[in-house]
């Protein structure tokens, strides 16, 4: 399954301004720039997102086939390499605004802002989030996705 | 949930925008808006996304040799 799409998270995001009483003409606009910046920064960090290596495992030796699991955790590579940071999101957020005709002055640092809390979120998420152990191993290599934890 | 929290996100936020001197009335409103959408959307992301198979591990204890990618 992909990352979350802009269509799963726009509806949440309409439902928060709702619940805050947001009701002016653009906040449809709004939304849906959210809801894009935060799907697009996720789908690259699926794209860049990497599982350092390194999980302990238990495999089973010579001659038996090489069977078995890995038995710790797996700790995800951080931001930039690991995913994207604020220089990667900041633009195409600018690009979402422009696409929607919001043009003032504030723009872009409200841009700037957005594009900072989305790194800042997905490099916690790379520092909190893990791989749960656990993962069948066959033929030495693992043999079934991993969950995250 | 273990992900990032809208009550770790938000103090974040609320920095960002006061660093940019945003000081409108709503200000404190939305960066409570995308923290919790920042937040719902990690967490969806972390039951959606899966660690790809093919990570070698070898015999007798690993330990991984290789980085796992993301599907």
């Amino acid at each position: 399954m992909p990352a979350p799409t802009k269509a799963q998270i726009k509806p949440i995001i309409d439902g928060l301004f709702m619940s805050k009483q947001w009701t002016g003409e653009r906040i449809g606009d709004l939304s849906d720039v959210i809801a894009d910046s935060i799907a697009q920064s996720l789908n690259i960090f699926l794209g860049q997102g990497k599982v350092l290596p390194g999980i302990p495992a238990v495999v089973a030796p010579p001659p038996a086939a090489p069977v078995g699991s890995t038995v710790g955790p797996g700790f995800l590579m951080p931001p930039p390499a690991g995913g994207p940071n604020k220089g990667t999101i900041k633009p195409l957020i600018e690009g979402l605004f422009a696409s929607k005709q919001f043009i003032g002055e504030n723009i872009s640092d409200l841009a700037d802002v957005m594009a900072d809390a989305i790194a800042q979120g997905i490099m916690l998420f790379t520092s909190m989030v893990k791989v749960a152990s656990g993962i069948p191993i066959a033929g030495g290599i693992t043999s079934a996705p991993g969950m995250f934890i | 949930m273990p992900s990032p929290t809208k009550g770790q996100l938000k103090p974040i936020i609320d920095g960002l925008f006061m660093a940019k001197n945003f000081t409108g009335e709503n200000v404190s409103d939305f960066s409570d808006v995308l923290a919790e959408a920042i937040a719902q959307s990690l967490n969806m992301f972390m039951l959606q996304v899966k660690v790809a198979p093919g990570i070698p591990a070898p015999p007798p204890a690993g330990p991984t040799a290789a980085p796992g990618f993301l599907m």
